[in-house]
């Protein structure tokens, strides 16, 4: 599905009262099914807009509308992957009672109505496609930081969203299974034709996975940059990562987010 | 220096292991000559595992119990009847007397407070902690009435209620509302940003969200609250009795003490403790049944 982002700002009044800036008008089209990431400096804003798109925030001027319809509190058709993946699965459900969260709650007279098998084997093919079939029993402390990300994943999928909200979803897990995720995201995104908005403050990150890079201003300054990234794709880690046209794009995009101030 | 002796103790170890596995045999040999024998080795093990259980606690409560046994035959005097002959008295008394009665008493009070705090406590502490308006309502007033001694407040109780048992289930109420509304306070305050975006993207309403995210998250918290209060709650069960002077297992102690019966005393104090045990020992199976997933960890991180 498509984002459309016109004039949306957002402003804060901070514990003092006073006002602040969390992101000056910004006006962006995003296309069916593309892969954007959105990168800047701490405290740019990026995750701002991230969150008005989820509809977790209302703008404080201007609108977002999804397929041409704004939104008004979070849609379904929407799901978003946080940081600190650890604060967002229940810990006192199982992998498998994670999973069923997601499914319940997006389809809720849908599913209650399925029986039991039914519904343990949906939960198993979720599980199965983010590479952790036969965890359903255990609980999420039990597993890496890696694999909890990939139980977010799997219940964000549970829910059948055509659009995935990622906030810098891979920073807190290591550089190997950061590489893992980075591959199973892209492979999810073609399988289910999703429109992916990614932020990160990674720039190879960046690259590697989106086909358009958003570059946000400092401060929340908005729109700096808006580069497109025509790197074949499948994308591969070893390969893609030393063609000369991503290391152009790199130092070129490292250079413009450097020069911000 | 001294943080990194233990890990050079431990890859001394981890090396005797494998080559006690057989996969270098030649080095074998000198590896039994270095460390002790594997029988002491057991041994020692074991006394460790012994002296930092609780089985070490309670052969110190069975030698306690034998001292005292030992001490009041050898040195006969009213103030330390011996043991036997306290559960003689504690057998008549609960099979003839009125021991049993008065320990069902008390529990009943304890059961009807306990569960009218646990009521109040959760729903006004956890209602606080995630509604404004109930918050700024009702913190003075909890604030103001959480500092007023229960003591102090007795004339008026006993005036107004009278000694009987709405009098005992007010002041039980009084005492074990107050831990639980706060944990459960602070656990409704726990629930992290993160989780209740995550609660908004999964379109849950306001009651969802409380009950599917908030309770759950709370839960230990309020079981913190629930433990402490069932400690206090049994403690002023057996005050009230006492207080009121007409049931319950404080009268019961009450009534040995004015007719100088040492023997019902003890049996009386004995039989809190067992009772004031059991049910923290229950209390703690349920806690861990309900909060399995806590103890588990990640065994890759």
């Amino acid at each position: 599905m498509s984002i459309q982002i016109a004039s949306a700002s957002k402003r804060y009044t901070s514990a003092r009262g006073e006002e602040v800036t969390g992101l000056t008008p910004v006006t962006l089209s995003i296309a069916d099914r593309a892969f954007v990431s959105v990168v800047g400096r701490s405290g740019c804003g990026k995750s701002t807009l991230l969150r008005l798109i989820a509809g977790l925030e209302t703008p404080s001027a201007g609108s977002i509308a999804i397929e041409g319809r704004t939104i008004a509190g979070p849609p379904a058709s929407v799901r978003y992957l946080f940081q600190n993946y650890s604060e967002s699965l229940l810990p006192w459900k199982t992998v498998g009672g994670n999973i069923h969260f997601g499914l319940h709650h997006a389809f809720r007279s849908a599913i209650q109505s399925r029986d039991r098998a039914a519904r343990e084997a949906l939960i198993n093919e979720k599980l199965a496609e983010v590479g952790l079939a036969g965890t359903a029993e255990r609980y999420p402390s039990e597993l890496s930081g890696g694999m909890q990300q990939r139980v977010a994943i799997a219940r964000a999928l549970a829910a059948n969203p055509k659009i995935l909200l990622l906030d810098e979803p891979f920073s807190a897990v290591d550089a190997l299974s950061r590489a893992t995720l980075q591959d199973l995201l892209l492979r999810i995104w073609q399988d289910h034709a999703l429109t992916i908005v990614f932020v990160t403050h990674d720039i190879d990150e960046a690259l590697y996975l989106a086909d358009r890079v958003i570059v946000l201003s400092p401060n929340g300054g908005g729109i700096e940059e808006d580069i497109d990234v025509p790197l074949p794709r499948p994308r591969d880690q070893i390969e893609t990562r030393k063609t000369p046209e991503f290391l152009d794009l790199r130092s070129e995009l490292l250079g413009r987010v450097l020069a911000t101030h | 220096m001294a943080a990194s002796s233990p890990r050079i103790e431990m890859e001394v170890t981890m090396s005797s292991h494998e080559h006690s596995a057989g996969r270098f045999p030649i080095a074998a040999g000198r590896d039994e000559r270095r460390t002790a024998d594997p029988v002491s080795r057991r041994t020692a093990s074991a006394a460790k595992r012994y002296f930092e259980s609780r089985a070490f606690g309670w052969t110190i409560v069975l030698l306690a119990l034998l001292l005292w046994q030992g001490v009041s035959v050898a040195y006969p005097t009213p103030q330390l009847p011996p043991l036997t002959e306290i559960a003689a008295v504690w057998l008549d008394q609960a099979v003839n007397g009125d021991l049993l009665t008065a320990l069902f008493d008390t529990l009943r009070i304890t059961a009807l407070g306990y569960f009218i705090a646990t009521l109040v406590g959760v729903l006004l502490g956890f209602l606080m902690g995630r509604v404004a308006v109930v918050w700024g309502g009702a913190e003075p007033f909890v604030e103001l009435l959480r500092q007023i001694p229960i003591s102090a407040l007795l004339p008026l109780l006993i005036l107004y209620l009278g000694i009987g048992d709405s009098f005992k289930i007010v002041i039980v109420v009084l005492a074990a509302a107050f831990p639980i509304l706060l944990n459960s306070f602070a656990g409704a305050r726990s629930i992290s940003k993160t989780m209740r975006m995550t609660a908004q993207t999964f379109q849950l309403n306001w009651l969802q969200t409380q009950i599917e995210i908030g309770l759950p998250t709370a839960l230990p918290y309020i079981l913190v609250g629930l433990r402490q209060a069932l400690g206090v709650t049994l403690v002023i069960a057996v005050v009230t009795g006492m207080l009121a002077g007409n049931s319950g297992i404080g009268y019961f102690i009450l009534q040995a003490q004015q007719v100088l019966d040492v023997k019902a005393l003890f049996a009386g104090i004995f039989t809190i403790a067992a009772v004031g045990y059991l049910l923290n020992a229950i209390f703690l199976i349920i806690e861990r049944r309900l909060t399995r997933w806590r103890t588990l960890t990640s065994a890759q991180s």
